[in-house]
C-alpha cells in the first residue's frame, strides 16, 4: 500500500506543478480576454477596467494563482471568461469525450498493433518483414494533419461518415441504443485517424519486444521439453514481453492525448482539444488550465495503470 | 568471535591489508502491497582481516554471502553497520572523492568476463582504460605498459586491436585481469571468476595468480563455491555459511582439522580424485 | 545393452554473413548405450553444448548445416520432422540445462514449470499434471516438496533450482538425459547430491546419460565412458578407466589430472584422508 501511497503522491505534486506552469505561460502570453474587447468602440475603456477588476484579471500571478488553488481544491475550478459559467462541468463534459475518442483509439491501436507486431517479429529479417517495415515507416512519415485531413475529405465527398461532432441533430428523441449506435458512427473517424496516427510506434515496439521475448533464454529450454506453439507463445514468451510492453502501455497514453487535439479539431470532436485551442486563443485562463490539468490526470491515471500491471505480473516483484 | 570459529591471525596491524569488523549488510525486501517488508541478513556480523601477500579464499554456497563480503571490501557496496578499514585508514564513511583515490588499490573481477568487457572497444581500449579514467602516464607510456599486461596474462600482442566476442571465455577472462592489474592494485578480488571455465584456462589464471603474488606482493581473495580449486592456491581459507564466518584457518589446518560441522559437510562431500578412481577399480572387481 | 544412441560424422557448420560458414563440430562418432553413462570433456568453446544442441534439434535451421547422422532407437533425427522431435524430446531425450537461472522462466511457479512439460506430451487434466510433477518433485529428495512446487525460481537457491530442472527433465521418463554441466554453479555438498541422484536414476530406471562436465571428479563418480573433445572433434574416447589410467592424448591427462597438489601439512605430506573427517 505504501508504493500506491507514494504514487498518489508524486501524482498530486505533478498535477500542482503543471498548475503553476501553466498558469504561468498563460500569463507570458501577451494581453488579457478583455484585449478583445477593447477593439469594439461600443465598449468602454471603464466597462473593461471594471470586468477587469471583479474578474482580478489585473491582479499579481501569485495572487490569482492562490486564489485559484484554494477554490481548485474545493471542486471549484474558476469560470469561463467567454461561456460566463463555471469551468468544472465545461470541462467534464469535454473531457468525457476525449476519454472517449483516446480509449477506443488505443483499444484499436492495440488490437491491431499486436498481432501486426508478432506476425513481424515471427517473420523477422525474411522478405515480408521488410516489406511490412517499409509500410509502416511510410504511415509514420505521413504527418498527422495530413490524415485527419484525408479523412475529413472522405466524410465529406462520400458521406459514408459525418464530418464532425459527437451526435446528429434531433438525436435526442431517439432510443437509448439508437443513440449509442449514432455515437458510435460518429465515433469512427476520429478514433480510425488517432489509431493510424499512433500506430507505426506501437507495431515497432511490439515487434522489438516479441524478438527479445523470444531470444529469452528460458525459451529454448522450453522448446527442448517438447513444449511448442500457443503455449509456449503465451506461458513463456508472451510474460518476457510483458514488461516493455506494459511501459509503452503508459507511454502510449501521453502519445495519443497529444494527438488528440489535433484530430478533435479537425474532425470537430468534442473534447478538450477544440475548447483548449478556442481558449488559449481568446486568453480565457482558467479554461486554459483547466483542460490541462485534466489531460494531466488522464496521463497520470494511464501511468499508473501501467504501473500496477507492471506489479502485478512480474512475480519477482509481488508477494504471494 | 564465536567459539569455533578459528583463530584470526592479525589483527588491524600494520600487516594488515583489509580489516572487516562487524560487517552487517540488511537487504529490505521492499514488495510493494506486502503489510512489512521482510529483512534478509546477508551479511551478519563478519570480522576478518586480510594481510599483504595473502591469498585468501572464501568458500560457501550460493547465498552464504560471500559475494556481498567481497564487495564491500572492494567498496562497492556499503555495509548497514560494521567497519572496514584498508591499509589501516576507516574507509566505510568516506566521502566519493576520497574513497576514488583508494578505489584503484582494489580491483574485483567478475564471474561472466563477457558482461564485464565492454564489446565495441578493442582489447588495448580496454585495459588502457583505468589509466585514462586516473590520467596516468602518456598515451606511449600507456601503451606500453598495456602491451606489457598483456604479454604477462598469456595474450599475444596481435590479440591488441581484436573485441571480447572475437576471444574465447578463458581469454576474456585474462583479459579483465590484464585490465584489473592496470592499476597495479594491492588487493585483487575475483568473484566465482574461475567457474565456468575449463580446468586447463581456470589452471592457467591461477597459476599467473601465483606468480603475481610472489613478484608483487599482491593479495588476493578468491570467492568460490568450490573448495577444491580454490585450496591449491589459497593461504588462508574463510568458510562461510548463511551470512556468518563459520571457520577460517590456513589451507593445511583446515583440511587436516576441520572445527565446524558445516565444514567437515563440505570436506567430506569432496573425495580426492585418485580416491573415486580407485574405488572405481574395486568396485569393479579388479 | 542395446544401443540408444548412435552418431556418425557428425557435422555443424554456422552459416555466417561473409559467406564463411564456421565448423563448430567435425566428424564426431559417439555411441551410447543402454544405462550407460557417458561423459563428455572439452575447454570452453570446443562444440560441446553444439553437440548437445544437434541431438535435440534444437539448432537454428537457417543458421546452421548439419550433415551426418543421429540414429536415436533406430530413428534418424536429422531428418524427422519438427513434429515429431517435439514428441521425442521430454520423452525419449531430455535435457538438463546449464545454469539453471536461465532455464527456468521466471514468471512461473517452479512446480507448474514441471507440470507444463507433462502437459506437453499428455493430453491429461491439469490437476493430473500437477500430482506427476509434484511426484517428480518429491523423488528429487527435497524436505519440503510442497513449497518448492509453490515457489517462484527466484526464490530458491541455486541447488535446489537444479534439481527442479533436474525434475523437468525426469518427469516424462525419457531413455536418454543430456546433462549439460549440471554441477557447475553448485557447492560441493549440492554436487554431491546431484551426484548420487544421477547414480540413482541411472541404476533404477537404466536411463542414459550424456554427462558434459569439466568437473573430472564429476566424471570419475559417474561415467562409464568417456570422450574429449578439442575445437569441434572429438580426440580420444574409451572407458573411463582406460583414460584416466592411460590417456594417449595430452589435453586428456590435463582435463582428467589437472595439476591439482593436494594441500599439505608442515611436514609437505599431502593430506587426502578426507572421509577420516566424517564423525
Amino acid at each position: 500500500m505504501r508504493f500506491v501511497a507514494r504514487r498518489l503522491l508524486h501524482a498530486a505534486l505533478l498535477l500542482l506543478a503543471i498548475s503553476i506552469l501553466s498558469f504561468a505561460l498563460i500569463q507570458f502570453a501577451p494581453g488579457d480576454f478583455f484585449d478583445a474587447m477593447r477593439l469594439n468602440p461600443r465598449v468602454s475603456a471603464q466597462t473593461i477596467e471594471g470586468l477587469r477588476s471583479s474578474y482580478g484579471v489585473g491582479k499579481p500571478l501569485p495572487v490569482r494563482y492562490a486564489r485559484w488553488l484554494i477554490s481548485a481544491v474545493r471542486g471549484d475550478l474558476g469560470v469561463s471568461l467567454a461561456y460566463n459559467i463555471p469551468v468544472a462541468p465545461l470541462l467534464v463534459v469535454r473531457a468525457r469525450n476525449t476519454l472517449l475518442l483516446t480509449s477506443a483509439a488505443a483499444l484499436f491501436a492495440w488490437l491491431l498493433a499486436f498481432p501486426i507486431g508478432i506476425w513481424c517479429a515471427a517473420q523477422r529479417e525474411t522478405t515480408i518483414d521488410r516489406m511490412a517495415g517499409v509500410g509502416i515507416s511510410s504511415v509514420l512519415a505521413v504527418p498527422d494533419l495530413l490524415l485527419f485531413l484525408a479523412l475529413l475529405l472522405l466524410a465529406v465527398r462520400t458521406e459514408w461518415f459525418p464530418a464532425g461532432g459527437i451526435i446528429s441533430m434531433g438525436s435526442e428523441q431517439l432510443g437509448f441504443f439508437s443513440r449509442i449506435k449514432d455515437v458510435a458512427w460518429h465515433l469512427v473517424l476520429p478514433a480510425f485517424g488517432l489509431s493510424v496516427a499512433a500506430l507505426p510506434t506501437l507495431v515497432r515496439h511490439v515487434r522489438t519486444a516479441m524478438i527479445q521475448a523470444m531470444e529469452a533464454p528460458f525459451v529454448r529450454p522450453a522448446r527442448g521439453h517438447g513444449i511448442f506453439g500457443l503455449r509456449l507463445f503465451v506461458r513463456y514468451v508472451l510474460p518476457a514481453a510483458s514488461n516493455p510492453l506494459i511501459s509503452l502501455l503508459g507511454f502510449s497514453v501521453a502519445t495519443m492525448l497529444s494527438a488528440s487535439l489535433l484530430v478533435e479539431v479537425v474532425l470537430s470532436w468534442p473534447g478538450l482539444g477544440p475548447l483548449l485551442v478556442e481558449a488559449m486563443f481568446s486568453r480565457d485562463i482558467y479554461v486554459v488550465v483547466g483542460a490541462i490539468l485534466f489531460s494531466a490526470v488522464f496521463l497520470v491515471a494511464g501511468n499508473f495503470l501501467a504501473d500496477v500491471l507492471l506489479y502485478a505480473t512480474d512475480p519477482r516483484i509481488r508477494v504471494e | 568471535m564465536r567459539a569455533g570459529a578459528g583463530t584470526l591471525k592479525a589483527t588491524n596491524g600494520p600487516d594488515s591489508l583489509v580489516a572487516v569488523r562487524g560487517l552487517c549488510k540488511v537487504f529490505a525486501d521492499r514488495r510493494p502491497f506486502a503489510r512489512a517488508t521482510s529483512e534478509v541478513n546477508v551479511l551478519d556480523g563478519v570480522d576478518l582481516v586480510v594481510p599483504r601477500g595473502t591469498a585468501m579464499a572464501i568458500v560457501g554456497e550460493s547465498g552464504a554471502g560471500k559475494s556481498t563480503l567481497a564487495r564491500c571490501i572492494a567498496l562497492l557496496e556499503q555495509p548497514t553497520r560494521g567497519e572496514i578499514w584498508f591499509e589501516g585508514q576507516k574507509v566505510t564513511m568516506l566521502s566519493k572523492r576520497e574513497l576514488l583515490a583508494i578505489r584503484g588499490k582494489v580491483q574485483l573481477i567478475f564471474q561472466d568476463p563477457a558482461s564485464a568487457l565492454n564489446p565495441s572497444m578493442t582489447a588495448e581500449e580496454i585495459v588502457t582504460e583505468p589509466l585514462v579514467i586516473q590520467r596516468i602516464g602518456t598515451p606511449a607510456e600507456r601503451r606500453a605498459c598495456v602491451m606489457e599486461l598483456l604479454g604477462q596474462v598469456g595474450l599475444a600482442t596481435e590479440a591488441a586491436g581484436k573485441q571480447p566476442h572475437e576471444f574465447s571465455g578463458g581469454q576474456r577472462q585474462r583479459l579483465a585481469v590484464a585490465r584489473a592489474l592496470a592499476l597495479e592494485p594491492r588487493l585483487l578480488i575475483l568473484d566465482e571468476a574461475c567457474s565456468g571455465l575449463d580446468l586447463k584456462t581456470q589452471a592457467m589464471i591461477l597459476e599467473l595468480l601465483a606468480n603475481l603474488k610472489t613478484t608483487r606482493r599482491m593479495s588476493s581473495i578468491y570467492v568460490s563455491h568450490d573448495l577444491r580449486t580454490v585450496s591449491e592456491l589459497a593461504d588462508e581459507i574463510v568458510v562461510m555459511h548463511r551470512g556468518r564466518i563459520v571457520e577460517q584457518n590456513t589451507t593445511a589446518a583446515l583440511f587436516k582439522n576441520p572445527r565446524d560441522t558445516y565444514t567437515r559437510e563440505l570436506l567430506a562431500a569432496m573425495p580426492a580424485m585418485e580416491t573415486i578412481c580407485e574405488r572405481r577399480l574395486v568396485g569393479a572387481g579388479r | 545393452m542395446s544401443e540408444l544412441l548412435r552418431i556418425k560424422k557428425l557435422s555443424v557448420e554456422y552459416l555466417v554473413r561473409d559467406d564463411n560458414p564456421a565448423p563448430a563440430l567435425a566428424d564426431v562418432f559417439l555411441t551410447i548405450s543402454q544405462g550407460q553413462v557417458v561423459g563428455l570433456m572439452g575447454e570452453s568453446g570446443c562444440g560441446k553444448t553444439t553437440l548437445a544442441m544437434a541431438i535435440l534439434g534444437l539448432l537454428p535451421r537457417e543458421r546452421a548445416r548439419v550433415l551426418g547422422s543421429i540414429r536415436f532407437r533406430d530413428q534418424e533425427l536429422l531428418s524427422t520432422g519438427e513434429r515429431e522431435l517435439r514428441s521425442i524430446r521430454g520423452t525419449g531425450i531430455s535435457m538438463i540445462y546449464q545454469e539453471p537461472e536461465m532455464a527456468l522462466s521466471p514468471f512461473l511457479r517452479a512446480g507448474d514449470q514441471i507440470a507444463e512439460v507433462v502437459r506437453a506430451h499428455r493430453k491429461t487434466k491439469r490437476k493430473e499434471c500437477r500430482d506427476i510433477a509434484f511426484a517428480a518433485l518429491e523423488r528429487m529428495g527435497f524436505d519440503d516438496p510442497q513449497r518448492i512446487y509453490r515457489s517462484y525460481p527466484h526464490q530458491l537457491s541455486g541447488g535446489q533450482r537444479q534439481r527442479v530442472v533436474f525434475a523437468q527433465a525426469l518427469v516424462c521418463d525419457p531413455a536418454l538425459i543430456v546433462a549439460d554441466e549440471p554441477t557447475a554453479s553448485l557447492d560441493a555438498r549440492s554436487q554431491a547430491k546431484m551426484i548420487d541422484l544421477l547414480a540413482q536414476i541411472k541404476e533404477q530406471r537404466q536411463v542414459s546419460i550424456l554427462l558434459i562436465s569439466h568437473t573430472p571428479e564429476i566424471q570419475a563418480s559417474l561415467a562409464d565412458r568417456l570422450a574429449v573433445m578439442s575445437e569441434g572433434k572429438i580426440i580420444e574416447q574409451g572407458t573411463f578407466d582406460e583414460m584416466y589410467w592411460n590417456p594417449s592424448q595430452s589435453l586428456t591427462r590435463e582435463m582428467l589430472r589437472p595439476a591439482r597438489k593436494a594441500p599439505a601439512d608442515e611436514t609437505g605430506a599431502a593430506i587426502t584422508a578426507h572421509e577420516d573427517v566424517m564423525r
